[in-house]
C-alpha cells in the first residue's frame, strides 16, 4: 500500500543516513536552533541612535538623531504611533531592517511615542486618555522640540486608531499628513478569523477579565493573535528558523521578530474595556457616535493628507475594518493602498524595505517639502488637555 | 520518486512538516475561527478567570487585613499614590508648556524693541 503524498517523507525507505557523524551534526544543528530561540529573547533591537526628549508616566518620546545634512532634511517632522499592545520596536528591528533607520536615512525628522508597560496604577487609563492626556502632549512636544509648524503622523494597528481619534478630536492641530497602517476602525462586518472574533460579547466577559487582572496580560493577547494562525505561528515559524540556521542574517531577523512577538506588555484595563465595548462591539467611531469628554469624535474633521494602508494578507485586521474610513474624512488628498503583505509584514518582512517603505517615504516626501502652514502651531496648542473647542457634543 | 537523501536526520521530518503545513494551515485556521471551537475556548477561559478572580479577591482581602494590622498602606492606597503622581506630572508638563510659550512671547517682544 502506498503512502499518501504528505506521508511519503516518513517512509522508512526515504530515511536519511543515520551514521554517528550525521547524528552529531544534526544534534549540533538542533542545539543551535534552540539557542537561537532562547537568544531571541535578548535580540538587539531598537538600535537606531535616539534621544529621549519627553516622558510622562511610563510614556517616552524618542527623537531619532538625523543622519542627513540639514539641507537634505524634510522640514515636517514625522511622529510614529504604535499600538498599546506589543512594543514599538517593531519600527526599529535592527540595522538594515529598521523602518526608523530607513526614514531617517530618507531625511525625515522621526519621533516615536513609546507607551511603555502599564502597571496596576495605570489600570484606569482609558483608550481615549491615551489620546487626550498622552498623545496630545507628545505632539505638543514634537512641535516644540522640532520648531516645526506642522507635523506628520504615522499610526500602526491600534496606533492608527489612536491617531485617527486624535486627528478628529483636535482639528486645530497642524497635522499635515496622516499615514494609517492596518487601522482597526470599522467593526460592522463579520469578525470570524480576525482578532475581533475574540472580543465579541459571547466570547469575552470584560468584567470578569478585569476583575481578575488590573490590566489585560499581554500573554493573553498574544495567544489570541497566534491562535488565529495556529500552524504558522506554533509550527512553521520554528521550522523556518531551523531551515535558515546557516544564514546568519535571516536568523538575526527571525530573532528580532520573535523577540517582538514574545516581549509583550499588558493592555491597560480601562483602555481594553473601552476599546472592546465602545470601539468594537458598539462600533462607535465609524458611526460617529463616539464621545470623548463630552466631545464627539467627528471623522469629517480630518483634513490632513491621508494615506490609508491595508495589508492584503492581514489576519488580525481585515481590509474591511480599515477601508471604510476613507468615505468619512474630509481630506481632499486621500488614498487607500492595499499592499500584498501581512499585518506584521509591513514592518518586519524582507521585502518591506525594498518595496513597501519606499512607497511610504515617497508619498510623505512629496507632502513634506511644501511651504509650511501659516498656522502658529504653538498658539493653537495652548489648551492641550482640552478637546477641540469647535466640537460641541453628540450630533453636532 | 523520492528526493535525494541528505545527511540531516531531521530533513524528512522537516519535509513532512512542510507538506503538513501546506495541507493543514488553512484548515486549522478555519477550525479555530469556527464558532464552536472559539466558543469552547472562550468558555474555558471564562472558567479559569472565575477561579482566578475568586482566588485573587480572597488573597487581596487577606492581604489588606494583614497590611492594616501592620499599619502599612494597602495596595489600593499605593496605587492611588501612583495615579496622583501621574496627575501631577501632567500638570507640570502643562506648566512647562505655558512657560515655554510665555518665554517665546517675551523673546519676540524684546526682538521687536528697537
Amino acid at each position: 500500500m502506498s503512502l499518501p503524498p504528505f506521508m511519503r517523507d516518513l517512509d522508512p525507505k526515504n530515511l536519511p543516513d543515520l551514521s554517528a557523524e550525521a547524528l552529531q551534526r544534526a544534534h549540533a544543528r538542533y542545539t543551535a536552533g534552540v539557542k537561537a530561540i532562547l537568544d531571541s529573547l535578548d535580540a538587539p533591537v531598537g538600535q537606531t541612535p535616539k534621544e529621549t526628549i519627553w516622558t510622562l508616566n511610563k510614556t517616552r518620546l524618542y527623537h531619532y538623531l538625523p543622519t542627513r545634512p540639514p539641507a537634505e532634511r524634510k522640514p515636517v517632522p514625522l511622529l510614529l504611533v504604535y499600538a498599546l499592545i506589543n512594543k514599538p520596536f517593531i519600527f526599529d528591528l535592527g540595522p538594515g531592517r529598521s523602518f526608523v533607520e530607513f526614514m531617517v536615512g530618507e531625511g525625515f525628522d522621526v519621533y516615536l511615542v513609546d507607551w511603555g508597560a502599564p502597571g496596576s496604577e495605570d489600570r484606569n487609563i482609558s483608550f481615549d486618555d491615551y489620546v487626550t492626556e498622552y498623545l496630545h502632549r507628545a505632539v505638543r512636544r514634537v512641535l516644540r522640540f522640532s520648531g516645526a509648524q506642522e507635523l506628520s503622523m504615522l499610526g500602526y494597528c491600534l496606533g492608527a486608531t489612536l491617531a485617527v481619534v486624535y486627528a478628529a478630536l483636535y482639528p486645530q492641530v497642524p497635522l499635515r499628513n496622516l499615514i494609517l497602517l492596518t487601522i482597526p476602525a470599522d467593526f460592522s462586518g463579520p469578525h470570524e478569523g480576525s482578532m475581533a472574533m475574540w472580543l465579541e460579547e459571547e466570547r469575552l466577559n470584560v468584567d470578569s477579565l478585569l476583575a481578575t487582572f488590573d490590566n489585560v496580560p499581554g500573554e493573553l493577547i498574544r495567544f489570541w493573535a497566534k491562535t488565529l494562525k495556529p500552524v504558522e505561528n506554533f509550527v512553521a515559524s520554528y521550522v523556518n528558523l531551523y531551515k535558515s540556521l546557516d544564514d546568519q542574517a535571516t536568523v538575526e531577523a527571525w530573532q528580532a521578530i520573535n523577540r517582538w512577538i514574545e516581549d509583550v506588555i499588558p493592555f491597560a484595563g480601562a483602555a481594553m474595556r473601552q476599546f472592546v465595548v465602545e470601539y468594537v462591539r458598539n462600533n462607535e467611531l465609524i458611526q460617529g457616535k463616539h464621545m470623548v469628554k463630552g466631545q464627539r469624535v467627528d471623522l469629517s474633521q480630518i483634513r490632513a493628507s491621508l494615506l490609508n494602508v491595508a495589508a492584503k494578507f492581514d489576519h488580525l485586521v481585515s481590509q474591511a475594518q480599515s477601508e471604510s474610513i476613507m468615505d468619512l474624512v474630509s481630506s481632499q488628498d486621500k488614498e487607500l493602498r492595499v499592499l500584498p503583505s501581512t499585518h506584521v509584514g509591513l514592518m518586519a518582512s524582507i521585502r518591506a524595505r525594498q518595496t513597501l517603505w519606499p512607497q511610504f517615504a515617497e508619498w510623505l516626501a512629496s507632502r513634506s517639502m511644501l511651504e509650511t502652514s501659516p498656522h502658529a502651531a504653538l498658539g493653537m496648542l495652548r489648551n492641550v488637555a482640552q478637546p477641540a473647542p469647535n466640537q460641541t457634543g453628540k450630533g453636532s | 520518486m523520492s528526493e535525494p537523501k541528505t545527511d540531516d536526520p531531521f530533513s524528512r521530518m522537516l519535509q513532512f512538516y512542510d507538506d503538513w503545513t501546506k495541507t493543514w494551515a488553512g484548515t486549522m485556521s478555519q477550525m479555530v475561527s469556527s464558532k464552536p471551537v472559539a466558543d469552547s475556548m472562550a468558555q474555558q477561559m471564562e472558567t479559569s478567570l472565575s477561579a482566578m478572580g475568586l482566588m485573587r479577591r480572597q488573597m487581596g482581602e487577606m492581604m489588606a487585613q494583614m497590611l492594616q494590622q501592620m499599619n502599612l498602606p494597602s495596595r489600593q492606597e499605593v496605587l492611588g499614590v501612583g495615579e496622583r503622581m501621574t496627575q501631577i506630572e501632567m500638570r507640570l508638563d502643562d506648566l512647562e508648556a505655558k512657560m515655554d510659550e510665555a518665554l517665546d512671547l517675551l523673546r519676540a517682544k524684546r526682538q521687536r524693541k528697537p
